[in-house]
């Protein structure tokens, strides 16, 4: 697992120039919330990893926290990356739910993926938390066999690290 | 009149032969009953068969093409029974491998571990709002159509249709998604399009009887003897060097295929290699003296 600090946290994710007001209102509602890539060369406009859509189903479906997306419907798009890594969308959420969060996470995983437990999987996450008027945030990065990111998920949801010990774990596995 | 036993019992046999063409249309025939009546279980059972059916012809038509050294047609067909049995994988219904989906599963990987292919192309694509293959209806994320992605419904597989918009890159990768993108480059001693060496795949397919015996390939280090081949005799690696004046006496790795139904294993190959770590690097070895 790599972990840094960044900048990129609700507020970032909810003044989207693709994101009119009606979305803004809706999704500054969530404190779990599917975040696209805008960096891919050669296409202005977010991108989701494949899959999204079915990932954003089973959140909704087993979480009673509120969900969502940064994009509308409309300007939901997929990146199809078509080499054999399972690549997971970011998620961005609130510190308190780190442990609900990362069990669905894992739980979802191994539903779609136990039969491929060999396949390299890559998933972020970016934490947030607002404490005594400070907000901070790290974003974790965890890539590895299908396995091996449950049990680091898992492990994530069991000892529910404060923000500062998800900087040091991150760093010292880097 | 083929019925639905008639088909399990096929499944069952594992014939080498693919699958006749009555089985298919009384397997379409069924399905259509079966979704007058509203009958999804059955709709469903018929999937499954229709799947497991193509799945093996795909795999038998495979091995057909390995014997008339069609090999990029043969990985292209090993991939298609690899997908189909993939997309049962999750709706299993013969316990203990009724219908031998395991072992067409296993043989498929054996089998593309020996094909000399190492590297595949990879697009990325932005892909536009996929749809639904049961209503057709775009994929809305907050408002879905009530289809699960993978399930079957009225005996047809749900899925999301992808519109690729554009290519936005590719790249080289070992462990592609899209196995057919096999990368080809001319081979200037033959003039054709296909650079790979198939001697080893050729060898070794030549040696195996049937698609459904079990098979497995050893390797064992051996020395050759001096006295394998006259010493003027072309060397057997390919190096068009005289065989004293090349691999006579050198370390080499055997491939030893076992099979069930022989007592004892056949060489099928040597590697002029000392410690490969894979069989995929014997094979980009196979010739290397």
């Amino acid at each position: 697992m790599i972990a840094k600090e960044t900048n990129a946290g609700f507020e970032y994710w909810t003044s989207r120039p693709y994101q009119d007001e009606a979305l803004r209102a809706e999704i500054r509602r969530a404190t779990v919330l599917l975040v696209p890539r805008e960096d891919v060369s050669e296409h202005d406009g977010p991108l989701f990893a494949e899959g999204t859509a079915d990932l954003f189903a089973y959140l909704k479906e087993n979480s009673a926290e509120p969900v969502e997306l940064a994009t509308s419907d409309n300007d939901y798009r997929e990146l199809g990356l078509y080499h054999d890594h399972i690549v997971i969308t970011e998620v961005l959420l609130q510190w308190v739910l780190l442990p609900v969060v990362t069990s669905l996470l894992a739980n979802w995983l191994w539903s779609k993926f136990h039969r491929e437990v060999n396949r390299t999987t890559r998933i972020t996450l970016t934490v947030e938390e607002q404490h005594e008027g400070q907000t901070s945030r790290v974003r974790l990065e965890i890539e590895g066999p299908v396995p091996e990111v449950m049990r680091e998920l898992r492990e994530l949801a069991e000892q529910r690290p404060s923000m500062s010990l998800l900087l040091t774990k991150g760093s010292k596995k880097k | 009149v083929i019925t639905l036993p008639d088909v399990q019992e096929y499944l069952r046999e594992g014939a080498d032969t693919v699958v006749p063409a009555e089985i298919e249309e009384q397997l379409v025939r069924a399905k259509q009953l079966a979704r007058d009546a509203g009958d999804e279980a059955t709709a469903k059972e018929v999937w499954f068969l229709q799947t497991a059916c193509a799945a093996r012809s795909a795999y038998l038509r495979g091995w057909q093409e390995l014997r008339k050294c069609e090999y990029y047609k043969a990985w292209c067909s090993l991939v298609e029974a690899e997908n189909g049995l993939a997309t049962l994988s999750r709706h299993v219904q013969a316990p203990d491998d009724a219908y031998r989906l395991g072992f067409m599963a296993r043989a498929i990987s054996a089998l593309q571990k020996v094909f000399p292919y190492n590297w595949f192309t990879s697009p990325e694509l932005v892909l536009g709002r996929p749809e639904c293959t049961i209503c057709k209806a775009p994929i809305r994320p907050r408002h879905p159509c009530g289809h699960r992605n993978g399930e079957i419904y009225g005996g047809e597989l749900c899925s999301h249709v992808l519109h690729p918009e554009k290519i936005v890159g590719a790249s080289l990768v070992k462990n592609p998604a899209m196995k057919a993108n096999v990368v080809f480059l001319p081979n200037d001693r033959t003039g054709s399009n296909d650079h790979y060496d198939y001697r080893f795949l050729h060898d070794l397919t030549e040696k195996l009887r049937s698609p459904f015996h079990n098979w497995r390939v050893a390797w064992q280090p051996a020395r050759i003897p001096e006295t394998a081949l006259p010493p003027s005799a072309p060397c057997p690696c390919g190096s068009a060097k005289a065989f004293k004046e090349c691999c006579a006496g050198r370390s080499v790795l055997q491939a030893l295929l076992q099979t069930e139904d022989r007592a004892a294993p056949v060489l099928v190959g040597m590697v002029f290699s000392k410690e490969p770590s894979s069989a995929r690097e014997h094979l980009s070895t196979y010739a290397n003296c």
